[in-house]
């Protein structure tokens, strides 16, 4: 954690930056305004849902690094049926329907490379990536082409026509925080629930401690394995329709060097850094969700190239990552003594 | 011939692991020029006693002589230095280097310029004098076993070795690569070698060795000129000749229901038949045990009756129905339990609590689980009674699995399997790690599961056991059954032999 913040001050004194005050404004414009608060957990709602999500394969140890790709499926079918239906059925009945099919999108990414490993042995954390670059190029291809909406094509630009205001998901009375944090929560809650205490749960551990004791124990490891993909993929995609129809309104491309809309990517450490409790994974995600808030304000106040700003925030997040899984356990020791 | 003087005396060797006394104040000597069988069971302490030798275990006590000095052999390194090399049953070479790239790997002259045609021109002269040829360039990858162990012995002959040991060197050959390497260590032995062979198989100690110590539990219990002897001595000192039955008390109760298994049939790679046309029946109320040495099918057997891997032909019928195509969890349903070998991979989930693992075959029925949800804590009752009635040492049911001692794991496995309700258990080496007095609460345990009307498959490397608690024992030789016998015929001797191939 130290290591982290010498590292990264070295980088704000590179640019004529005290290294107190750059760090101090990271988290301030994190964590210290409400108007901070606000948009962290915009980023945090992403991060939230996917790293639920990955929570439920990574239980079994079943690697999906593919939930950027399967968040993309869930965006694109969601604003796709949302468009459609926008005017026929009434907002309440649209979020629903675009949520179903958003999970539908993502699981539908899950599956071939879930196949894949089922039957032929194919390593899924391969498989999984891959179908994260078509899905990304995918996406271009729709917003540039046969997605693109009419206004954006007026201006060359390549993204989707918006969703209708009223098709939105509401914002959380008095606040500015959207409800996609709300569905979160509760999927945070209910996984939580579901590992612990549920027989598909159990499976899904006995898994992750080898295919010998889960086949002794009786268990399908196929069926389960696939179960969970499908789960984790709908789960990535439902990520996605909340980032469209909370935050975006659009669908825009995203692209690989654009870590800051990587929420797949960046929803793995989530989850892995804490132990795939997915209550534990609210409090990474906030955390996360900040310091990638952090680093935009920063650009913005400071005019330090966003290139740095995001090489500042990997490194923190490597280093508390590190800090995290490290020193948290000794220190709770220590302080039990 | 006995007026020779030994090369090599290990006097009173003793060395103990945790459970196991693997060897028991052992006497071994090996003699110039001279081909030592060293014969025994597995598990009677051969192998340790070489890595004794060959410095890769301390011995706890007992001295080692080297003509008549004693030595103190730290590390491998110290037994090369001392003329003793030693080929073990898994070969220790790189596949992607060539034979001499790995017969390179650790000479000490060496340092960093690799000489390889100094080693080349060293290697063909030794390759010539005890005609054990090999290509020098040929990759480790694209040879065979018996190509293999050749590269393993000439690695052993360029470092001076003198007194060769192999470790089960037949194991993986062909019977003409066999008679390849006696033929090699025929030539060894003229030049001047002395070599000592690790087996468990009696015709190989007649072809090729000149003097026979069989070691059976840890102890020496026959020592002599291979000429001098007979296959039925060696027989009884491996197996031993007492014929104790450890009378557990039997009653018979009638339960309808049997296991049987009908031309049972799985073959292994290269359609090798690995068991072949199996039929037998198991009734309820009874103990059916199977008498193999380890690697003769009994262990695929048992890992088919419980759906982990699947035959390639015949059927298996339980209570009436045919159960070869179900799923595990369905056959655990129609009461089969299963204590595993691999006690650690496959018994357990090794990194999870005890009472997540006391409900491994019961993780879907009540009241472990009702509706889908689990109810921990009739998990943590269950996992209580194991580990009070079979007397697990564990400080609570919270404690990991993979923190429990080896014994205390099989105990509390045993006991799960057995507290559950089940009409038939298949167990593997149960009492494999236990001490004395839980070996004998667990063969107690068998037998009142037997009197109480379950029927149980008891697959064990123990012959004792075997004896001491079925009520019937089929032999198993190379996938095969080859012998049955009730319990009134039950004769070790006549078993053993079956089990080591020969025909009684």
């Amino acid at each position: 954690m130290i290591l982290g913040l010498l590292v990264s001050s070295a980088f704000f004194i590179l640019f004529r930056l005290s290294p107190f005050i750059g760090l101090a404004t990271l988290l301030y414009e994190g964590f210290g305004t409400v108007y901070g608060w606000y948009n962290t957990l915009r980023m945090t709602i992403p991060l939230l849902i996917i790293a639920v999500g990955l929570s439920v394969p990574f239980t079994a140890k079943f690697w999906n690094i593919g939930a950027q790709g399967q968040f993309i499926l869930g965006e694109i079918f969601a604003t796709w049926i949302g468009l459609l239906l926008s005017k026929c059925v009434p907002p309440l009945a649209d979020i629903i329907i675009a949520m179903f099919f958003a999970f539908i999108g993502g699981a539908i990414w899950a599956i071939p490379p879930t196949v894949m490993k089922l039957y032929s042995g194919a390593n899924e954390i391969i498989t999984t990536l891959m179908m994260n670059f078509v899905a990304v190029y995918l996406l271009l291809w729709l917003v540039s082409g046969p997605m693109q909406g009419a206004q954006a094509r007026l201006v060359g630009a390549p993204s989707s026509a918006p969703i209708p205001a009223q098709d939105m998901l509401p914002l959380i009375p008095g606040t500015q925080i959207s409800t996609g944090f709300l569905i979160g929560l509760a999927l945070a809650i209910i996984f939580y629930w579901i590992l612990k205490y549920t027989e598909f749960g159990y499976e899904l551990k006995l898994i992750g401690e080898g295919e010998q004791v889960a086949s002794y124990s009786g268990i399908n490891i196929k069926r389960q394995i696939f179960l969970s993909m499908i789960i984790s993929g709908g789960i990535s995609g439902i990520a996605g329709m909340v980032y469209v129809y909370g935050i975006t309104s659009t669908l825009i491309p995203q692209f690989f060097s654009d870590i800051s809309t990587s929420f797949g990517y960046v929803g793995i450490p989530v989850a892995l850094m804490s132990s795939l409790n997915p209550i534990g994974i609210i409090f990474a995600s906030i955390f996360l969700g900040g310091i990638l808030n952090g680093a935009f304000v920063m650009e913005a106040i400071y005019s330090i190239p966003i290139d740095v700003v995001i090489t500042i925030y990997g490194l923190i997040m490597i280093f508390s990552i590190i800090g995290i899984m490290f020193d948290l356990p000794k220190l709770i020791k220590r302080w039990k003594r | 011939m006995n007026t020779k003087e030994p090369i090599i005396r290990m006097e009173n060797i003793v060395k103990v692991f945790p459970n196991v006394v693997a060897n028991d104040g052992i006497n071994f000597e090996i003699y110039p020029n001279e081909v030592h069988a060293l014969l025994g069971e597995n598990g009677a302490g051969k192998t340790t006693l070489m890595n004794i030798l060959y410095g890769l275990y301390k011995p706890d006590s007992g001295n080692i002589y080297i003509y008549g000095k004693k030595v103190n052999i730290k590390n491998p390194l110290y037994a090369q230095k001392f003329g003793i090399g030693m080929v073990h049953q898994h070969f220790s070479l790189i596949p992607y280097f060539n034979v001499l790239e790995n017969i390179s790997i650790g000479l000490n002259e060496l340092k960093i310029n690799l000489n390889l045609e100094k080693v080349k021109k060293k290697l063909e002269e030794i390759m010539k004098k005890y005609g054990l040829l090999v290509d020098p360039e040929k990759r480790i990858e694209e040879m065979s076993v018996g190509e293999m162990q050749r590269v393993e012995i000439l690695k052993l002959l360029f470092r001076g070795a003198n007194v060769l040991i192999l470790d089960e060197p037949t194991s993986a050959l062909t019977p003409q690569e066999v008679d390849e390497l006696f033929r090699s260590i025929r030539d060894l032995v003229k030049e001047g070698k002395s070599v000592v062979i690790i087996t468990h198989k009696l015709y190989e100690v007649f072809q090729i060795s000149d003097r026979i110590t069989v070691l059976r539990k840890g102890k020496v219990t026959y020592k002599g000129l291979t000429s001098e002897t007979t296959q039925e001595a060696l027989v009884e000192a491996m197996i031993g000749k007492s014929v104790s039955f450890n009378d557990f008390s039997r009653e018979q109760i009638k339960v309808e229901g049997s296991l049987r298994v009908e031309g049972l049939t799985l073959y292994g790679k290269g359609n090798v038949p690995i068991i072949k046309d199996v039929t037998f029946e198991l009734k309820r109320g009874e103990i059916l045990g199977i008498a193999a040495v380890a690697g003769n099918g009994e262990k695929e057997l048992i890992d088919i009756i419980f759906g982990l891997i699947k035959q390639n032909s015949g059927k298996i019928i339980l209570d009436g129905k045919e159960i070869q195509n179900k799923p595990v969890k369905n056959r655990i349903e129609m009461g089969l339990s299963f204590i595993p070998a691999e006690r650690l991979t496959r018994g357990v989930a090794a990194g999870l609590a005890l009472y997540y693992n006391s409900i491994l075959h019961d993780h879907w029925s009540e009241p472990y689980i009702k509706h889908s949800i689990i109810n921990e804590q009739e998990m943590r009752n269950f996992a209580r009674k194991i580990i009070k009635s079979f007397e697990v040492v564990a400080k609570s049911e919270e404690v990991l699995a993979k923190q429990l001692s080896g014994g205390n794991l099989q105990k509390f496995i045993v006991g799960r399997e057995m507290l559950r309700s089940s009409k038939y258990i298949l167990a593997v080496n149960p009492t494999s790690g236990l001490d004395v007095s839980a070996t004998q609460m667990v063969r107690q345990a068998l037998v009142n599961m037997r009197n109480s009307g379950v029927g149980i498959l008891l697959s064990s490397e123990d012959l004792d056991e075997l004896v001491s608690v079925s009520d019937r024992i089929i032999v198993m030789y190379k996938g095969q059954i080859v012998g049955s016998f009730e319990r009134h015929e039950f004769d070790k001797i006549k078993i053993g032999a079956l089990m080591l191939g020969k025909n009684a």
